[in-house]
């Protein structure tokens, strides 16, 4: 069966069965950390790897945060006892933010990213013009190494120096796109400006950035139909989207649970919660892993035909998530009120504490502040929420543009 | 499986319960158990990829060479642990793969090639040498072209020189791994005759991995099928020969109406090492 809609046969295993074979290879996996990597022989020292065969046995082990990742890595440079392989099996070593360094090891397609290249439509022999930036981050190799186990040819264009960028298109004609959502709007407007056409782009993969519907849409009027993928420095490839752009499908290669923000604890399927990746590749074996971003479980399979779950496509940042009265707010609540009220520019839910009790304001930017809209406002926020709040509203403007969306300002005791 | 198994002698190989990865993360034996008797003759088989090969390799121990894991399970001969044993070690034990492709020397003549295969003995060169007259009673042809380059011969005696090669160690049990692969139908059937001939005369068990269902089971006693990395029926060869589902899947014949590839059942074997 000559099925070039699959990058595999793994895509369209039944449940049960991946989970079955993922726990196989997770217990390999967990059995290849203690043994090769220093940090999780002392983090996982009182676990049995073959006892890990399901959720719930993995649900028990401690999570791996980014701030012990870099803790670790002073300590111990560069990788913080980690890794799981000798020196000369890793082939680059990124610093993506600033003091976390990743490495790369030698396997061909070391973060998985062809799968999600060959779901947006890249095959074999196409040219891509690849915008991610190759020095310090990993994301230029991340989808150039993806892209040539695909059979693709890669233009390494990097970022910035959109006039050049726009020749070289022009020149060599690349049949794909990738990068950020926001430098191919940017690419396309100059192209537009200089009156000169990119008609050979028709496919792009898109990462590193929320990917509006209006853009999407307005990319899509170019001619250019682009897919999201969602990945990170650590663990490579997460999910990405399908043709169907119905939800983002998790990679074959990665465990993924999503958990209450700051905890170990999975919630209920279909909940907003911190995702937590737990890496199958062995150079660097990251084992429950906080990604910080927030996201939910899709029910049901995609209608594209692969049987992986899904989950919604970035719902915000985990650390921003706070507990107000014994309850999470997580900012995908808050984004909730604001997409309710077209009222609303921007908002940003202050929370603070006064005589002991903790009290939330959602600070509104809105263009005709009215007593009506404020009392709708009050009213969603309980639905949502489930919790009281007060709502000042603000000329445009009036809100910090730091991407804050919660801001709690409660003092530490 | 009871009444293969009573009918014939005592069980030689014994693999319980097997998981191989590749690669640290590519799954490809799922739980494989298989049971060859002593003078048999057993035949894997299954589509590309389905793990014949895997399986082979496994009991060869041929698998590190390709970096693959046999992460669970045990493999028993002649109910002994032969996990970790070097393919040398158990080629010495009577235990021989004949791999796919035949692997010949090619810049060696056949009778080289047959030489080579002597290696491991300690017997001394005149039982070699009997033996080697013995691999040509059975192989006319490869005594034709004794001195012939062994790149330079055809398919079909590559085939028999490899096999030929494999019975210069004196085996117990051959694991011959896709033997028809790239023959001829007629050549195909004379290598198998001999299979046949050097089961009956010289005692040889043979493990056969072959993609040729219908020759298969024609020459041997009982058949396992193997579907993506997992045994999804087994059976002696008359009862698969006849069985509607390997008629339609694996051996082409359609029986009534045409199906779509969509209403393919995929076997689900009970686990029965759990039992």
């Amino acid at each position: 069966m000559a099925d070039t809609h699959f990058f595999d046969s793994l895509e369209t295993r039944a449940s049960a069965q991946r989970e079955s074979e993922q726990f196989v290879l997770l217990v390999g996996q967990l059995c290849h950390a203690k043994a090769n990597s220093p940090r999780y022989a002392e983090l996982l020292s009182g676990v049995d790897p073959d006892a890990v065969t399901d959720r719930s046995a993995l649900a028990h082990l401690p999570v791996t945060r980014k701030s012990e990742l870099s803790q670790s890595q002073l300590r111990d440079p560069p990788f913080g006892g980690y890794a799981a392989c000798e020196e000369g099996d890793l082939l680059r070593v990124f610093a993506s933010p600033g003091p976390v360094f990743e490495p790369q090891g030698r396997r061909e397609d070391f973060w998985r990213f062809a799968r999600a290249l060959h779901a947006a439509g890249f095959r074999r022999g196409d040219l891509i013009h690849n915008t991610f930036s190759y020095h310090f981050t990993p994301a230029g190799f991340m989808v150039d190494s993806g892209a040539h186990a695909l059979g693709c040819t890669v233009f390494a264009a990097g970022t910035g120096q959109t006039e050049l960028q726009l020749q070289a298109i022009a020149a060599l004609r690349p049949r794909g796109y990738i990068g950020t959502p926001s430098f191919l709007k940017i690419i396309l407007d100059k192209a537009a400006e200089m009156g000169m056409e990119l008609s050979s782009l028709a496919v792009g993969a898109v990462s590193g950035e929320a990917l509006p519907n209006s853009l999407r849409d307005e990319i899509s009027t170019a001619g250019i139909e682009v897919l999201q993928a969602y990945a990170t420095a650590d663990v490579g490839l997460i999910a990405y989207e399908s043709s169907v752009r119905d939800g983002m499908i998790l990679d074959e290669h990665v465990i993924v649970e999503i958990v209450e923000p700051g905890t170990g604890d999975p919630v209920p399927e279909g909940e907003v919660g911190e995702i937590l990746v737990t890496t199958l590749f062995p150079e660097y074996p990251l084992i429950r892993f906080a990604t910080g971003d927030l996201s939910a479980v899709l029910a049901g399979p995609s209608p594209c035909g692969r049987t992986n779950q899904r989950i919604r496509g970035w719902m915000g940042r985990a650390d921003q998530s706070t507990k107000v009265r014994g309850l999470f707010v997580h900012p995908s609540q808050i984004m909730t009120v604001i997409n309710r009220h077209e009222g609303i520019q921007r908002a940003r839910l202050v929370v603070d504490r006064e005589n002991n009790a903790d009290i939330m304001v959602l600070r509104c930017e809105v263009d005709e502040p009215s007593d009506a809209l404020q009392e709708a406002i009050v009213r969603t926020i309980r639905d949502v929420c489930k919790l009281r709040a007060s709502v000042e509203f603000l000329g445009k403007g009036g809100l910090p543009d730091d991407g804050k969306v919660i801001d709690d300002k409660r003092p530490i005791d | 499986m009871e009444a293969a198994l009573s009918d014939e002698a005592a069980t030689l190989l014994s693999v319980n319960n097997i998981e191989v990865v590749y690669d640290h993360v590519i799954l490809v034996l799922k739980g494989v158990s298989l049971e060859v008797p002593e003078g048999g003759i057993v035949a894997l088989l299954g589509a590309n990829g389905a793990g014949k090969t895997t399986t082979l390799k496994s009991i060869s121990n041929l698998l590190v060479a390709e970096r693959g894991d046999i992460t669970k399970g045990t493999i028993q001969f002649k109910g002994e642990s032969i996990q970790g044993r070097s393919a040398n070690q158990l080629v010495k034990r009577g235990i021989i793969q004949v791999m796919e492709g035949r692997r010949c020397f090619e810049h060696l003549t056949v009778e080289e090639n047959l030489l080579t295969g002597a290696f491991t003995r300690s017997d001394g060169a005149s039982a070699i040498r009997r033996d080697l007259e013995l691999v040509y009673t059975y192989f006319p042809r490869l005594k034709e072209r004794r001195n012939s380059t062994s790149g330079y011969t055809s398919g079909g005696e590559q085939q028999m020189t490899a096999l030929g090669r494999a019975l210069m160690a004196k085996p117990i049990m051959i694991l011959l791994d896709e033997p028809s692969m790239g023959l001829a139908p007629t050549l195909v059937e004379e290598i198998f005759e001999i299979m046949q001939q050097l089961n009956q005369n010289e005692q040889v068990t043979f493990l056969l991995a072959e993609q040729n269902t219908n020759m298969a089971l024609r020459y041997c006693r009982y058949g396992y099928i193997l579907e993506n990395g997992r045994v999804v029926m087994d059976g002696d060869a008359n009862s698969l020969l006849g069985n509607q589902d390997v008629k339609e899947f694996y051996l082409g014949v359609s029986g009534g109406k045409k199906k779509s590839f969509r209403d393919v059942k995929h076997y689900r074997r009970r686990k029965r090492w759990l039992t």
